[in-house]
């Protein structure tokens, strides 16, 4: 049983925003409900607030009052769960019950007003404001546009962008790899981010945790993937993340490990948004691009029997070259990370053992 | 031809206690389900059909439930089966149930919920549940403890009234309620090697028995395995809850890693897991724990002079862990495994048991699976136990229950019943960690309790 029916996890409130949120998957429709919920919820406020001024009190007054309250109070809730935001909800409560009260005193509103900017005082430090961040929006943008498979626009999108984050650039030469043309635009960047040198632990950003799916699923490493997967659902609401759960379908796929793949895509066919998908991904159900591109993946899963002793992306890339030479993917990033590492001798060591094709950079760092 | 239903519970054996096992059909595309049961003593019930019932899941009333499984106490029950699929009924052969003669006495279980995160989490919590109804309680979770990792709840053979729990962290604490006193411990000493983990109470309520571990963990390369857990060191030691001393043994500590302690029922023995020291992680596969045993005097608060090995790793070339006596002292559960100390991590774990009158030991092939089957525990009056098994998906360990008859054998095990176990089971992305009977509803002050581990002081634990 949820611990809060409307507010706990699984209480309605939590499904209804759960459920709202999945049509955010469509493009416009995400901006359309907020849009309208915001339009709704101000106009209420407009409407109510010009009746208390202007000394009108009926009943239709008071029920779209009560209205634009439940509303406010819904909002804050579904949003701000958090223990540490319950002073904002009170906040936001005293706020509206003085409002409410001002009603009854028309212009000494004034007043009142003075006493609720007091009483926001003490908690300024929680409420924050901010400004939108373009940078942040074009990040989002590039993740989408590769989340969608929409790489050439997410390319464009990097390549136009007048700075380009730590992020975007990762992507960026994900998407080269995955071309199998890493070394050939290794430097088309003004700085140099492949993702190996990123570790995976308790204290990784969550951004690290976005970003090593993708990588390790592109390089090969499911059990790396699927830890990274793992831990980036553990800071999710109800531990359930979308972008995650689709990830963790497909690296159980690869490794055949269908059981748990038809748990993910049992809960992925419950949303509507995510049902088509849910089912292209579902065994004996699967078109035969997606089949392949799960087969063609399995080629290079490591099923060696040991454990890591660290989290160095070399041995990592080393292991999959060990169980697979033709893993181009990983080949591209173990050479280019020693290249960017200056380490010659590592490079070369590497080359001479697993590289099943060469490219002009190669070339040169063998001179 | 019988139906294939989710969870299997055709020809389980099921206390009269139990809550209503409310089933569905594997089969997702059945539209509705309609269930007759008949009591082979008498009685009879249908599953909700009301405006409100699920359709395509058997609900039944939980109070007729009752009555019925109490009538036939002893005796079976009868599941005739219609499913609605394609708009056509279909009739199934009908299966049973058997309502056991033996009680299960106990209020319900407590466990830990948690999410698979292995280095971090978020939504943890300790649970727990009555068996009786579908009731589900937070005892505490992670919003008590700020964000903080908690271990398991571990109660002294099921008393609601006496059990501890670990918080680990900046604020960590061993929390020892008793009674009405709750006591806030750092186990850590200087001559330790790490903070109390693994406990296990002494029956007269005195004493608790702890393993003092430096746990560390790695991550496997492939092979469907994640995570292998692995202590860096640890040791066996026994903890006087009231004076607050640790009370120690050469014999348990050293390099040797000992692990897992247990009393047994008259509080005489203490079984526990030792193995031989290895380089580790590099020697990791070749860590096999013995089962071992060594008096234990409750009188003087000392340890016998001698290590007795009950079962060699080294001749089956296995480990074992977990041991855990029946409180009756017939029998002895434990887990094998190929290597390690943590079976649930160990997709090849299974449950065995020792009877210990005559000390032959066997595994249970009646209740084990394919897949990881681990973290047992034995109800009040040893008829019946819990378990944590992998079996629905490979990954996420759910409670299991079975009965254990007098010579050891055990029934066909069920997944705790829920009001829909569709939705409750497989929509759900939580382990149940280490399930264990309680007696009573356990009552715990959240608020006390959080402001104690967030700004309460600890009482420093001695070494004897």
């Amino acid at each position: 049983m949820p611990t809060n029916v409307y507010t706990g996890d699984l209480g309605w409130l939590d499904c209804l925003s759960e459920w709202i949120t999945q049509w955010y998957f469509y493009l416009y429709v995400g901006p359309l409900i907020l849009s309208f919920a915001i339009t709704l919820t101000w106009t209420l406020f407009f409407h109510l607030g010009t009746n208390i001024t202007s000394g009108k009190i009926s009943k239709g007054i008071v029920f779209k009052g009560i209205l634009t309250i439940a509303l406010l109070i819904a909002n804050i809730f579904i949003h701000f769960t958090d223990r540490n935001m319950l002073k904002v909800q009170l906040l936001a409560i005293i706020l509206l019950l003085a409002i409410w009260c001002a009603s009854f005193f028309y212009r000494k509103l004034s007043y009142l007003g003075i006493l609720a900017l007091l009483a926001v005082c003490p908690f300024w430090d929680e409420i924050r404001f901010a400004v939108p961040n373009s940078d942040y929006e074009t990040q989002l943008a590039v993740e989408n546009e590769y989340y969608f498979g929409n790489y050439e626009k997410a390319e464009e999108i990097i390549v136009n962008a007048e700075r380009k984050s730590d992020m975007m650039i990762f992507y960026y030469n994900l998407m080269m790899a995955k071309r199998e043309a890493l070394p050939d635009h290794l430097f088309d960047m003004p700085k140099q981010v492949l993702g190996t040198e990123l570790t995976l632990d308790e204290n990784s950003p969550r951004a690290v945790f976005r970003i090593m799916p993708d990588f390790y699923y592109e390089v090969g490493d499911m059990t790396y993937a699927e830890r990274a997967s793992l831990l980036c659902m553990v800071f999710t609401r109800n531990n359930i993340y979308t972008p995650m759960m689709k990830r963790l379908v497909e690296i159980n796929l690869v490794s055949g490990d269908t059981l748990v793949a038809n748990k993910y895509l049992r809960i992925l066919k419950q949303a509507p948004a995510y049902r088509h998908w849910a089912e292209m991904h579902t065994p004996g159900q699967m078109p035969p691009r997606i089949e392949q591109d799960i087969l063609r993946r399995r080629q290079f899963v490591n099923v060696s029997d040991s454990i890591r002793l660290g989290a160095d992306s070399h041995a990592i890339l080393e292991r999959l070259l060990d169980t697979n030479k033709n893993n181009i993917v990983a080949l591209d990033y173990l050479l280019c990370t020693y290249m960017l590492e200056r380490n010659e001798q590592g490079f070369k060591n590497a080359f001479y053992k697993y590289a099943t094709r060469t490219t002009e950079l190669y070339e040169s760092g063998l001179r | 031809m019988l139906p294939e239903i989710y969870p299997d519970y055709i020809g389980v054996t099921i206390p009269a206690e139990i809550a209503p096992m409310n089933f569905c059909m594997a089969d997702e595309a059945v539209e509705a389900i309609v269930v007759d049961i008949k009591g082979s003593k008498g009685g009879e019930l249908q599953s909700n059909t009301g405006w409100f019932a699920d359709r395509n899941v058997a609900q039944f009333n939980i109070a007729d439930w009752h009555e019925l499984t109490k009538e036939n106490i002893g005796g079976e029950l009868e599941f005739s089966v219609k499913a609605l699929k394609s708009g056509e009924w279909k009739a199934y052969e009908p299966f049973t149930m058997t309502v056991s003669d033996k009680p299960l006495n106990d209020y319900g279980i407590t466990y830990r919920k948690i999410a698979p995160g292995f280095e971090t989490f978020s939504n943890i919590g300790i649970y727990q549940r009555c068996l009786s109804n579908f009731d589900e309680n937070v005892i505490f979770d992670v919003k008590d403890v700020d964000g903080q990792c908690m271990n398991c709840h571990y109660a002294n053979r099921a008393n609601p009234e006496q059990y501890l729990v670990h918080v680990r962290g900046k604020h960590g604490a061993t929390m020892v309620h008793n009674g009405e006193k709750d006591t806030y411990l750092n186990t850590k000493t200087p001559e330790t090697c790490g903070s109390c983990t693994y406990g296990y109470w002494h029956p007269d309520g005195k004493y608790c028995a702890f393993s003092l571990n430096k746990p560390k963990q790695n991550f496997y390369t492939g092979n469907r395995k994640i995570i292998e857990p692995w202590d860096l060191y640890s040791d066996v030691a026994v903890l006087d809850v009231e004076s607050n001393v640790l009370l120690r043994t050469p014999l348990l500590e050293g390099d040797a890693f000992q692990t897992t302690p247990a009393f047994s029922p008259d509080g005489k023995t203490l079984y526990f897991c030792a193995a031989d020291a290895k380089e580790m992680p590099a020697e990791y596969q070749q860590v096999k724990y013995n089962l071992c045993a060594i008096s234990f005097d409750a009188e003087t608060g000392t340890f016998g002079d001698r290590v007795d090995t009950l079962l060699n790793a080294s001749l089956m070339d296995k480990s074992f862990s977990l041991p855990r006596p029946s409180y009756d002292g017939k029998f002895l559960m434990y887990c094998l495994s190929d290597y390690g100390t943590t079976p649930i991590n160990r997709m090849e774990s299974d449950l065995w048991i020792m009877n210990l009158e005559n000390g032959e030991t066997r595994r249970m092939d009646e209740v084990n699976s394919a897949e990881t089957d681990a973290y047992h525990n034995w109800s009040t009056d040893s008829s019946w136990f819990v378990f944590g098994s992998k079996r629905e998906d490979h990954y996420y360990s759910l409670p299991y229950f079975a009965c254990v008859d007098e010579n050891g054998i055990a029934t066909k095990p069920f997944l705790m019943p829920q009001k829909n176990p569709r939705e409750y089971y497989l929509e759900s992305l939580y382990s149940f960690n280490a399930p264990d009977f309680t007696s009573g509803k356990v009552h715990l002050n959240r608020e006390e309790f959080s402001e104690q581990i967030l700004e309460g002081e600890r009482i420093q634990v001695s070494c004897k």
